[in-house]
């Protein structure tokens, strides 16, 4: 009995071995040693799904294993969950010591005081990013402090029923232009009458990265957007236009499908070709999750950028999320070490399996490539588009000002849901003035 | 001898022993509850809806700035407004009146009618979860199983899309229809109350069944019917998950719902909080609220039969 | 005769076992797709029986989260539930014999008040509510989820109670009074047994809404391992990057498991008790 108990705890810690990465010399954890800082529970907050929650706390606990003194509380929510709660944890001072942080957000967040400005850390050496490109580093500034660091990389990315256009014989070009974009939306709708939808309708996404295809950087400035009536008015045609001719999803068909749960995406779920589309205005960590759900029908992806009039000047490459020190944190020091193990060590890695997007670290990136792909056969896929749109995309806006948000609930979506109306009852132009008169009023009061 | 023995007590036993005292000893939970998580929270409440106030910086008092935005040029208000009022006041009348009949065809003596009860109990149970809006959805896809009943019958409706904007709220109505189970047993409880010697005298008149019906069931049931009446139009002015699980709203809010709207406002997915506006909202409802369940309650006494 | 009678016995049966296997659907749905293979679910949705059978989704999910598993949730589920629901007994027992048997200055209004709890939304104590806890430093506590209950805030417990209580002949209290009994004693030793039936009845409802409340879970709880069960189904599900649609049905059917038991063991003696406490509005 003695023996088989000792025989199945041998096999366990041989197994539990084989799945954990080789130890190296410890961690890496910068300049600060975790052990001198005494028992200490150390809060760390951010959005997730089933997948990232598990990877997440298995870095945490791989942190615990090696610091016995640091323990976690982790806290896991819902996207919109997560904004609302982290909120009252602000305004209570109970924020966790360290948070994921979206790029639209970090402005909003470093001015209200609740980020920690990791500027002193990086200079000292706390913090190492030097292998981290300069115009990632930059993507977490505010003004002239750095407050937050890139998780990972993503793009917008078109994703698209590879299976589909290949049975038609259609060919989907990288660098796709609208047009090509609508022509084959055309040939995908006659033959199949399978559709299209342009985005999820509420959020800024599609017309930045349209107007940003008119020369504009930034969508938004600071009292309101920065292209004209006359440029937006065409945004607006674009979609009434596909609209009546049918391969467009009209406003009625929209509300048919649900948009926001991947799983039930119309590029991957629906009954009948008519409640289905040939591609999806994604983002590139998202195809992951768009292919497990596609597998169901025997449907393979494929990925490129957004329709656009010119795609160079439109794409971009994005941090796909942040990790942010909060000013709540008792312990800056273990959080920045904390912080430099998530970004810079090659088992933190390799358990995080780059689920948050492609590590900003090149180094760790390419050192975690054979593990990863084994995980996910994606990843090979957006490894490859990621180096393309390296080469082919335009520098990323700024961090989005904070009436935003509201511009997105209160007016964006209203008006997308006006321009796709199968019987429009106002104008493309009525529609442009509207965004742009409305978006200034609400710039004003903030 | 009670007397006697009271005078002989003095000062504080005395005191505590008065039925006043004792009226306030054992009303103290509430008394303190109701200042605590309800009084408080109010004041609070009122006080921001005259504040601009996004949880992270101290509130600004702007006076009834919020009020004023609400009731001249907010159209969204005024449309979630007029979804909830349609939902509550179509989808009340449905559930109570289904209610009534499932309790009426329930009340029956018969061993299977335990088994029935449970199952037509059931989906109130569940309330609005993940999985319910799952199904939801699924019935009544263009191709689900809801279409594909009805096209048998009516052809022309294959395909028919349930969630464009005149039908959306159909299927939130549909939804709160089918969760009748608490007003089903509330009902089904006031049967077996009516007296059987009502029954029997009207036989004896020669009341036929429906007569009896018409004539001893129904103004027996009226206090049942004009509870459960109050209780689901509150209800349905203030419900949530469904509509924020299912359809958020959408198409161009034609299901947006009162409360969803004031949640959106006050924990938006994006931007910053906008909890006095919200707490205004909140505000406007309880008084719309109010007022409904007065107008109720004005009724009562020209319809109730109270016996 | 009696065979027509036969007949009509059969025909209301069929009807009536037809409606309930409509009203059913759904959870026969949402049961049965929790044993299909998880990427089959939506495929294969319009399908009720599935068509391989596989527990993966139960051990799948049971796993939970970040190391807490359901075991865990549901245990909190029950704490929550349980202590909450003892505290409304307590407490709306207490107000309601003093709203219905005692006279003192300022009971019509009290008992105005109590009904007025009862038309008051959730929704729009909400969010004061939260402002006023985090005051209290209660955020990240069970304080919220419990302590409020101990203060009979729920006017329908409370008037539930009252009813019952209005049932029972006042020449009891008055024996007693004779007998040199307090009115407090006149509550413990009296009321209190004689109203066990609608305590049982107000028990159910309670235990099956604190069971379900999502919202102030979400509000308050910010601990992994202090998740009840209805804020943890949540968390399975986030659409932006794809979910187990499998385990969280899994999970869901685990969930109303106890509140159906519940209803099944008590549910005559529901119908009764609602009966016997005279609600007519």
């Amino acid at each position: 009995m003695k023996k088989l108990l000792a025989l199945v705890i041998a096999l366990v810690v041989v197994l539990s071995l084989s799945v954990l990465p080789a130890m190296a010399d410890g961690l890496n954890v910068g300049t600060y040693d975790p052990a001198s800082a005494g028992e200490y529970e150390m809060g760390f907050g951010w959005w997730g799904n089933q997948v990232r929650d598990e990877v997440t706390k298995a870095a945490a606990d791989f942190f615990t294993e090696n610091y016995p003194n640091i323990k976690f509380n982790l806290n896991s929510q819902v996207w919109n969950n997560y904004w609302s709660l982290m909120s009252t944890y602000a305004a209570n001072n109970d924020l966790p010591d360290i948070m994921q942080q979206d790029y639209a957000f970090i402005e909003q967040w470093a001015q209200a005081g609740d980020l920690l400005d990791l500027t002193p850390y990086i200079e000292s050496g706390a913090l190492d990013l030097s292998k981290v490109p300069q115009n990632i580093i930059d993507t977490g500034k505010v003004g002239e402090g750095i407050y937050a660091v890139c998780a990972g990389v993503n793009a917008p990315a078109l994703l698209y029923n590879k299976t589909l256009t290949d049975e038609l014989g259609i060919e989907v070009p990288k660098n796709i232009t609208w047009d090509q974009f609508a022509e084959i939306s055309r040939k995908v709708f006659a033959e199949k009458g399978v559709g299209a939808v342009y985005g999820e309708g509420n959020s800024e996404n599609q017309p930045t990265y349209y107007a940003r295809g008119l020369g504009y950087t930034a969508f938004w400035g600071d009292e309101g957007i920065n292209a004209s009536v006359e440029q937006m008015t065409g945004y607006y045609q674009r979609i009434m236009d596909a609209v009546a001719e049918g391969w467009m999803f009209d406003t009625d068909k929209m509300a048919g499908v649900n948009l926001t749960d991947l799983a039930q995406s119309p590029l991957v779920y629906g009954t009948t070709n008519d409640v289905r589309t040939w591609a999806a205005f994604a983002f590139s960590n998202q195809i992951a999750a768009f292919q497990t759900a596609a597998n169901a029908d025997g449907i393979e992806l494929g990925i490129t950028n957004w329709a656009s009039d010119d795609p160079v000047a439109s794409n971009y490459m994005k941090p796909s999320q942040f990790f942010s020190i909060t000013t709540d944190t008792k312990n800056p020091d273990l959080a920045v070490a904390f912080l430099n193990y998530l970004i810079n060590d090659v088992q933190a890695n390799t358990i995080l399996r780059a689920e948050r997007g492609v590590p900003a670290n090149g180094d760790v990136a390419a050192a975690i490539a054979d593990e990863v792909t084994k995980v996910d056969a994606t990843y090979g896929l957006v490894v490859d588009y990621l180096a393309f749109v390296a080469e082919n995309s335009s520098p990323i806006f700024p961090p989005l000002p904070a009436y935003s948000g509201q511009v997105n609930a209160d007016v964006i979506q209203r008006l997308t849901e006006e321009a796709h109306l199968l019987n429009p009852t106002v104008t493309a132009e009525e529609c442009a003035k509207d965004l742009i008169e409305s978006t200034a009023e609400i710039a004003s009061e903030y | 001898m009670t007397a006697s023995r009271a005078k002989k007590r003095s000062g504080f036993s005395a005191w505590i022993g008065e039925e006043s005292t004792a009226g306030y000893v054992f009303s103290l939970p509430f008394i303190i509850g109701f200042l605590m998580f309800m009084a408080i929270p109010m004041v609070l409440s009122l006080y921001y809806s005259f504040c601009k106030y996004d949880i992270q910086t101290p509130p600004t008092f702007i006076g009834l700035q919020n009020y004023i935005k609400i009731f001249t040029s907010d159209k969204v208000f005024t449309k979630a407004l007029r979804v909830t009022c349609y939902y509550a006041l179509i989808g009340t009348p449905l559930k109570v009146i289904f209610a009534l009949m499932v309790a009426l065809i329930l009340n029956h003596e018969s061993r299977a009618v335990g088994l029935y009860r449970a199952v037509y109990y059931l989906p109130s149970i569940i309330g609005g979860s993940v999985a319910v809006a799952i199904l939801w959805r699924r019935l009544f896809e263009s191709n689900g199983t809801i279409n594909a009943i009805f096209s048998n019958v009516f052809p022309s409706l294959s395909g028919y899309n349930w969630f464009s904007e005149g039908p959306a709220i159909w299927v939130l109505i549909i939804l709160t229809v089918w969760q009748f189970g608490s007003s089903m047993l509330i009902f089904l409880s006031a049967l077996k109350q009516i007296p059987r010697e009502l029954y029997e005298a009207s036989w004896v008149d020669g009341a036929n069944g429906f007569q009896q019906f018409a004539n001893v069931t129904i103004p027996m049931l009226t206090p049942t019917i004009f509870f459960n009446l109050v209780q689901q139009t509150i209800n349905s002015f203030l419900a949530f998950t469904q509509c924020k699980l299912i359809t958020n709203g959408q198409p161009r809010n034609s299901t947006l719902f009162y409360t969803v709207y004031q949640y959106n406002k006050a924990f938006p997915a994006q931007g910053k909080s906008q909890m006095g506006y919200a707490s205004a909202l909140a505000w406007i409802m309880l008084v719309i609220v109010s007022v409904v369940t007065m107008l109720l309650f004005k009724s009562r006494s020209k319809w109730v039969f109270d016996a | 005769m009696t065979r027509e009678k036969q007949i009509k016995t059969i025909i209301y049966h069929v009807l009536v076992a037809f409606g309930g296997f409509v009203m059913i659907y759904p959870l026969l749905w949402m049961v049965l797709s929790s044993f299909k293979p998880t990427d089959q679910v939506l495929p294969t949705a319009s399908s009720l029986i599935p068509a391989t059978w596989t527990l993966r989704n139960y051990i799948q999910g049971w796993k939970g989260f970040m190391g807490y598993s359901f075991g865990t949730f549901f245990l909190n589920s029950f704490i929550i539930s349980l202590v909450s629901t003892f505290g409304t007994l307590v407490s709306s027992s207490l107000v309601a014999f003093a709203l219905q048997r005692l006279e003192f200055k300022g009971r019509k209004i009290l008992f105005t008040l109590v009904l007025s709890t009862m038309m008051l939304p959730a929704q729009i104590l909400m969010i004061p509510q939260f402002m006023w806890f985090r005051h209290l430093n209660w955020v990240g506590t069970y304080y919220p989820m419990i302590l409020p209950y101990f203060f009979a805030i729920q006017g329908f417990f409370v008037y539930l109670i009252m009813n019952f209580i209005g049932g029972i002949p006042k020449s009891l209290d008055e024996a007693a009074k004779i007998d040199g009994c307090s009115y407090y004693g006149i509550f413990f030793q009296i009321i209190l047994p004689l109203i066990v039936p609608a305590l049982v009845t107000s028990a159910i409802f309670s235990f099956i809404w604190r069971w379900d409340d999502y919202l102030s879970a979400l509000l308050y709880v910010n601990r992994a391992n202090m998740r009840p069960v209805s804020l943890a189904l949540q968390l399975f599900n986030d659409p932006s990057s794809g979910s187990d649609i499998g385990s969280t049905l899994a999970m869901s059917t685990l969930s109303i498991v106890p509140a159906t038991i519940i209803f099944l063991i008590f549910q005559k003696s529901l119908v009764e008790g609602i009966a016997s406490t005279g609600i007519k509005g």
